[in-house]
């Protein structure tokens, strides 16, 4: 078997995983019946895409309407099947994400398949990756940047042509009107080019450059937005979870505290795997009868990738001597982890950083790569080299536990979500929308209570403890 | 001739530590990848069983009875279930969270067990009879349990304190 066509067996193996344990979940009741609702009512797709012009003050996301207005009309078309389609499409995006993770990474010998097993378990096992696939709103949109960013890094390693060209530019004006992390995607294609990547040429960078200039004239002069306030949600200080009035109360004259403390948190979230949404969980006082053990072995994890990273990074390439921060991966996966941390200014939260958590496991894969070549000159006597043996079993299994952790939370989410459709409805709630709009909202609930059938309280509740719940 | 053989001997014991560099180049493309190779293997081959028959192979159990899906909170279950089940029935549960041992209980016992006030009206709401005798067990489990939540919730039906001899507690 050549190495290249086991590294597609590998990835996908990895991406069935993954899509399918998605694909049981159902629609959520939160954040997406009272969307699917409200677009269900659009005339048309330009009707969609104009009420996502207005439908905030501080949030420009039309191009989710419109994709929630497209998977509506295909599901319309099969008889009304929601859960087919939306949940179909989140499976397939999670799918294609994973594809592109080893498109990018080119696998072509041996060690590089090794390599790249690992980097799997670090990309799924990351608390970055679980905010992308386990809810759905009811598209996930920070699947679709994590995408769009790794999709323009491809087109930037690719041959440089005006399809390329047209297609970066593309994929940034989608971005950018789909979320406002989107704006990372520009920063991915000035990275590149800075790094030596001629995929996409000059002009088109200048290109993106004017459509992020359009952005803004959109934003601020003809839409009269703002951007993120103190205390507009909640987010982490410290151990604390702060709410809206008490960010208010302890930010208000001093929102710059609060910002620098959220930017440098959120760069720390994805090399550490602390804080999470700005809080240091691990931090808080543990409880003893049910210890949150996977902390533990997070941090631990991370703080071994990281280290390796480091190591990576601070070598030289042997051609030209130049540092390997310099390279492409590195370079862009900086980029990101800091224009994401800068537009996660106002609150914390593990699904900006997304993205940057797939570029950070792009560079573990390159660094993986080059240790394992490396390594065998390295370790000196036969016992340090069993030593160093039974060392990287033992971190590449530790990942190999939080990868799999990722499964359960998303079992996890799959009984939750189909709980809501009980518990947030009448007569236990009151509905998501009145229930006079209701067009969609009954058959999403049929839908939802009969299938994707799972129940984490039935497994060992240690699992709890040592994979997390959320 | 002393010192000769335990000489040997301790270099065949030093020698039995040694690691070969050709084995070592071998060996550490294979500890980076194993685990990635298992758990690939393992959840994609539970992803087939997910996307082919809508069961996950791993870590994806469910409730055998309405009785065990109010006892593990499963509200979706309970609904799905009872129109097709006997609400009053005593059947085995298991619910690894409360109790060690597999019970026999019915849907309410099993959803006070849970420690989930809305639990118990759903199962209420979807056809289980609540009388004077059941409302007492049902109480002495909740108090045997020290769980506020139900304990207020069924003290609502009857404000009375309740004599709880005689009344057998599921452990």
């Amino acid at each position: 078997m050549k190495p290249s066509t086991a590294a597609w067996l590998l990835t996908a193996l990895f991406a069935i995983a993954i899509s399918a344990s998605v694909f049981r979940i159902p629609i959520q009741v939160s954040d997406s019946a009272e969307i699917i609702e409200a677009v269900d009512r659009a005339p048309s797709m330009t009707a969609a895409f104009s009420e996502g012009l207005y439908a905030s003050r501080t949030m420009l996301r039309p191009m989710r309407q419109v994709g929630t207005k497209i998977l509506l009309d295909a599901a319309h078309r099969i008889g009304d099947r929601y859960n087919l389609v939306f949940r179909g499409f989140h499976a397939a995006t999670a799918g294609l994400l994973i594809v592109l993770f080893t498109y990018v990474a080119r696998p072509h010998d041996w060690s590089a398949v090794a390599a790249l097993c690992f980097a799997m378990l670090v990309l799924t096992g990351l608390h970055t990756f679980t905010g992308m696939v386990r809810e759905a709103y009811p598209i996930n949109h920070f699947l679709l940047i994590a995408i769009y960013s790794l999709a323009v890094f491809a087109i930037a390693g690719s041959r440089r042509g005006l399809a390329a060209d047209i297609a970066a530019c593309a994929l940034f004006a989608v971005a950018a009107l789909t979320l406002e992390s989107g704006l990372v995607v520009l920063a991915v294609a000035i990275a590149a080019h800075v790094s030596g990547l001629r995929g996409i040429s000059r002009g088109a960078i200048v290109a993106m450059a004017v459509i992020a200039a359009g952005y803004v004239l959109l934003r601020v002069p003809v839409l009269h937005m703002v951007g993120n306030a103190v205390g507009e949600r909640q987010t982490g200080f410290g151990t604390d979870m702060l709410t809206t009035s008490q960010l208010h109360e302890r930010f208000g004259e001093t929102p710059w505290l609060l910002y620098a403390y959220t930017i440098i948190c959120s760069v720390l979230t994805v090399p550490l795997s602390q804080p999470i949404a700005g809080q240091w969980t691990a931090l808080q006082p543990w409880d003893r009868l049910a210890p949150p053990l996977f902390y533990l072995n997070d941090i631990g994890t991370s703080l071994a990738a990281t280290g390796v990273i480091v190591w990576y990074m601070a070598r030289r390439r042997a051609p030209d001597g130049r540092r390997r921060c310099l390279d492409p991966a590195p370079l862009v996966m900086l980029t990101v982890l800091a224009g994401s941390a800068l537009l996660s200014y106002a609150y914390a939260k593990s699904e900006i950083m997304s993205a940057a958590g797939v570029f950070y496991a792009l560079v573990v894969y390159y660094a993986t790569r080059e240790f394992i070549e490396v390594l065998p000159y390295h370790a000196g006597s036969g016992f340090s080299r069993t030593i160093a043996i039974v060392a990287v079993l033992f971190v590449t299994s530790a990942w190999g536990w939080r990868a799999i952790g990722l499964q359960y939370r998303l079992q996890r989410g799959a009984f939750e979500a189909r709980s809501e459709w009980v518990l947030r409805m009448p007569p236990y709630s009151s509905p998501p929308v009145p229930a006079a709009d209701m067009r969609v909202t009954p058959r999403l609930q049929d839908e939802a209570l009969h299938r994707g059938r799972t129940n984490p309280y039935l497994l060992w509740p240690w699992y709890a403890r040592l994979w997390g719940e959320n | 001739m002393v010192r000769e053989v335990v000489g040997r001997e301790l270099k065949l014991e030093v020698g039995s530590w040694k690691l070969e560099v050709s084995r070592f180049r071998v060996l550490v493309p294979l500890a980076v990848a194993l685990p990635g190779l298992v758990v690939a293997l393992l959840t994609g081959v539970s992803g087939v069983g997910a996307l082919i028959a809508d069961r996950p192979l791993v870590l994806a159990p469910v409730p055998r009875n309405v009785a065990e899906a109010a006892g593990n909170r499963d509200v979706a279950d309970v609904v799905v279930m009872a129109p097709s089940s006997d609400m009053n029935r005593p059947m085995p549960a298991r619910i690894p969270l409360r109790m060690r041992n597999e019970a026999l209980l019915t849907p309410l016992e099993a959803a006070v067990i849970s420690e989930r006030a809305y639990m118990i009206r759903l199962v209420r709401d979807h056809g289980a009879r609540l009388g004077p005798d059941q409302l007492r067990t049902l109480r002495c489990i909740a108090e045997a349990r020290k769980d506020r939540g139900t304990i207020a919730y069924l003290a609502g039906m009857d404000p009375t304190p309740p004599s709880c001899s005689g009344v057998s507690i599921p452990q």
